[in-house]
């Protein structure tokens, strides 16, 4: 036993030597992508309520024009969204964290959130290595401690390619534009409008997401926000047709028509966009998608201002 | 708790330390019981009782078998087991095939029944556990061994973390007098599984989650791809399969190794092989070896009129396509395979002139045999095809598809086919095929310390360096 400890032990210090050598010589990149939520919550301190919050992952990021969005409806706009890696509990305790009185919450779900809970450990890990501070908007439970746990090792693997990167004098391994300086002002990703959209595939097999889980967290969601006196509504990000069928998103919108107690801005079926809007995903859009889809949101945003002061006339 | 984390590193370490320092046997049978429920309890505790009630319901029955001679008695208790243990099976892995199979074939007739799937999520492993559980009961049935009286002896040989989710499904007739004896620290053996969990993390990490990422992209939509593309991503899948599961029998049986276990090999490095036959006796050895005693001999196995032994094979094959799930798919998988291997069950049965080494006892295969086990690896290849596909619509579409288009040359113009996953795959063929000897490829390595510490830490870190972002499941959890 004893000469196995020493060759095992041996082994073991090799392995430590090793990896303080990697953590000695990394250095956090600056301008990773989700260091957006830095720049993000900066201006959440900064701009007074009543104000418009989008609350979602990339769709919000990669699909929204918040100064069009501003001049449409007078309102000050701040863009949180940047991953849906990140989780839906992250996004709503991050929104609910930061609503305040008069404010109106934009929610928009990438479509699998309303199957799994998605927060994945490297997103979650690359956040944290940003801004330790986000640890309060994590909703930390048994599930995330052990997806956190099973995923360290993708910490470590980014820490090694990272100082891999270095070596060969690269600053950054963030491409643009999932780069913190793709965001603007407001928290949008405008670094792509100018790019020339890739060819992405739209998988014929996906899960079905049937909201069991995300349509209760939304309603909780939804009733804290009113007694605090902020408002929350739903707007759903763009499609494929291909992905429509496959996820079976048609059983979905019953569903949420059914069971979800906020208003609904629009319908999944008028989500369906051609394929010539999308940039390269069937959530991140190019700019003329994302002036399609931002306009019909501030639509409908004033649709439902002038219906609410309708109701409110005697 | 997959093995290629950290937490199962921390997880196994903990147990070990505490492991050895127990005297006893009992001890460190109450240890493993112990950690193996919390091991299979992190996925979902809710799994733990139904794998207790299992292991329980086995032991009581196995016990009453023991205790009576009456023929009748005997037979309605393991046939109650069978029942038992196969309807817990058949209700979670099969009820939504059958459920859906019943709608449509109602709404093929114009009468539409409501939707009666459910949401059912497999428990981890429960076809190896309830496997393993009812070689016991068979074979105290068929009195190869006695009934233990053991509680814990016996709840530690069912849930022993090591192969508890894919295997190898041990006999009980090998492995339960295993925690009846008193085990001694064998540094051999414990270096040996070392290696051996080295090299199954090596495969896991660097290669099968690269490939799953050329696969499920394919997979997930057959209809966007090129033959040749189609055809390439097969072949990444062959490599991924093999690579993913072998490495969990390797870190298996490495992990068994370190508590000083001996788990049956699983595979033998099975993509050398000349024949299906022979494939089928690299590949899975433990499932193969479960379904030859249990299946196939009791239908009267190689004894019987051609016509039949061919009945007994195919029946044998189509329930271990079965075993892997409830789909049209996995079935003809299964009947495809049985009808590749009939030719040999036809013969004489005998190997005589082959090695046991696979591919020979040369250095370099001589053409005729590279020729066989190229047929055998495309053959095994094309019926990967319904074992990967979502539906058995896209595994015809995959093979129209390959078939039509990968002989002509003018598809291959502007093909990039993963330059990376060759500049992987290349030499861990070449290094299976020089080690291919050994149980595992860094088996007996004979070389000066350092450098052994240096490959080894070579291997951990390009593997971690060179794995992508987030590792996907081992393939058969979902069995």
């Amino acid at each position: 036993m004893r000469a196995f400890l020493r060759q095992a032990l041996a082994f073991v210090a090799i392995q430590v030597v090793l990896l303080v050598a990697a953590l000695a010589y990394y250095r956090v990149d600056r301008n990773a992508f989700v260091g957006a939520y830095i720049d993000k919550h900066l201006r959440l301190g900064q701009v007074a309520p009543p104000r418009l919050l989008l609350v979602g992952g990339s769709n919000v990021a990669f699909a929204t024009d918040s100064a069009l969005l501003e001049r449409e409806l007078g309102l000050r706009v701040v863009n949180l969204g940047i991953q849906h890696a990140l989780g839906l509990p992250f996004m709503l305790r991050e929104a609910s964290r930061a609503v305040r009185s008069g404010d109106t919450i934009v929610v928009s779900l990438e479509y699998d959130q309303y199957g799994e809970r998605g927060e994945e450990a490297i997103s979650v890990f690359g956040l944290l290595e940003q801004a330790p501070n986000a640890w309060a908007d994590l909703d930390v439970d048994w599930t995330l401690f052990k997806k956190l746990a099973d995923g360290s090792h993708s910490f470590l693997r980014g820490v090694l390619r990272s100082d891999l990167a270095r070596m060969r004098g690269q600053v950054s391994a963030a491409q643009v534009p999932y780069t913190r300086d793709s965001f603007n002002a407001y928290g949008d990703v405008t670094a792509h409008w100018s790019l020339p959209p890739h060819d992405f595939l739209s998988s014929a097999h996906q899960e079905h997401p049937d909201g069991a889980s995300a349509i209760p967290a939304l309603n909780r969601f939804a009733r804290y926000c009113k007694e605090r006196g902020a408002e929350v509504l739903v707007f759903h990000p763009t499609t494929t047709d291909k992905k429509y069928v496959a996820m079976r998103l048609d059983l979905l919108s019953a569903r949420l028509t059914r069971d979800l107690n906020t208003k609904q801005l629009n319908r999944i079926e008028e989500m369906r966009y051609p394929k010539e809007l999308f940039f390269d995903s069937s959530y991140h859009l190019t700019y003329p998608g994302v002036e399609r889809r931002t306009k019909l949101l501030a639509q409908r945003l004033l649709a439902e201002r002038s219906s609410v002061r309708s109701d409110r006339e005697p | 708790m997959t093995f290629t984390t950290l937490t199962y590193l921390l997880f196994f370490c903990a147990v070990f330390a505490g492991y050895w320092r127990l005297g006893s046997r009992r001890h460190q049978n109450a240890l493993l019981v112990v950690a193996s429920y919390f091991f299979y309890g992190w996925w979902d505790f809710r799994f733990c009782a139904l794998m207790l009630f299992s292991s329980l319901v086995d032991y009581t029955i196995t016990l009453a078998i023991a205790g009576t001679e009456a023929p009748g008695r005997r037979k309605l208790l393991m046939l109650s087991s069978c029942a038992i243990n196969f309807g817990l099976l058949g209700f979670f892995k099969y009820y939504n095939f059958f459920a859906a199979s019943l709608r449509d074939a109602f709404a093929l007739a114009g009468v539409h029944l409501d939707d009666h799937t459910l949401a059912l999520v497999l428990p981890a492993g429960i076809s190896f556990y309830t496997f393993q559980t009812m070689s016991y009961t068979l074979d105290v049935y068929r009195r190869k061994m006695s009934a233990y009286q053991g509680l814990v002896d016996y709840l530690a040989f069912v849930s022993f973390f090591p192969h508890l989710v894919a295997g190898p499904i041990m006999r009980a007739i090998d492995f339960l007098p295993q925690f009846r004896a008193e085990r001694r620290f064998d540094p051999e053996l414990a270096v040996d599984g070392c290696r051996q969990v080295l090299w199954g993390v090596v495969k896991k990490m660097a290669l099968a989650d690269n490939l799953a990422k050329i696969v499920d992209l394919a997979y997930r939509d057959p209809r966007a791809y090129s033959g040749p593309q189609l055809a390439f991503a097969t072949f990444c899948f062959a490599l991924q399969i093999y690579c993913d599961f072998s490495a969990y029998a390797d870190i298996a049986t490495g992990s068994a190794k370190l508590l000083g276990f001996r788990l049956v090999r699983n595979f033998a490095y099975p993509y050398f092989s000349q024949s299906p036959a022979e494939f089928w006796r690299r590949w899975h050895i433990s499932l193969s070896t479960w379904f030859r005693d249990y299946v196939y001999l009791p239908l009267g196995g190689s004894r019987v009129r051609p016509a039949r032994r061919a009945f007994n094979v195919l029946v044998t094959f189509i329930l271990s396509g079965l075993w892997h799930g409830a789909s049209y798919n996995f079935v003809i998988w299964g009947a495809v395979n049985g009808l590749a291997v009939l030719p040999s069950v036809w013969g004489d049965g005998s190997r005589r002139g082959t090695s046991d080494v696979p591919g020979g006892d040369a250095d370099f295969p001589r053409p005729a045999t590279l020729l066989r086990m190229a047929r055998t690896f495309a053959f095994v290849c094309l019926t990967w095809v319904f074992f990967r596909a979502a539906t058995l619509e896209d595994a015809t579409y995959i093979i129209r598809k390959i078939a039509l288009e990968s002989f002509r040359p003018s598809n291959y113009a502007n093909l990039t086919l993963g330059f990376s996953t060759w500049a992987l795959a290349a030499p861990f063929f070449l290094i299976e095929w020089l080690r291919r000897r050994e149980l595992h490829p860094l088996a007996g390595l004979k070389a000066p310390n350092w450098l052994r510490l240096t490959l080894y830490s070579a291997l951990l870190w390009g593997a971690l360096l060179v794995s992508p972002g987030s590792s996907s499941p081992f393939i058969y959890f979902q069995f």
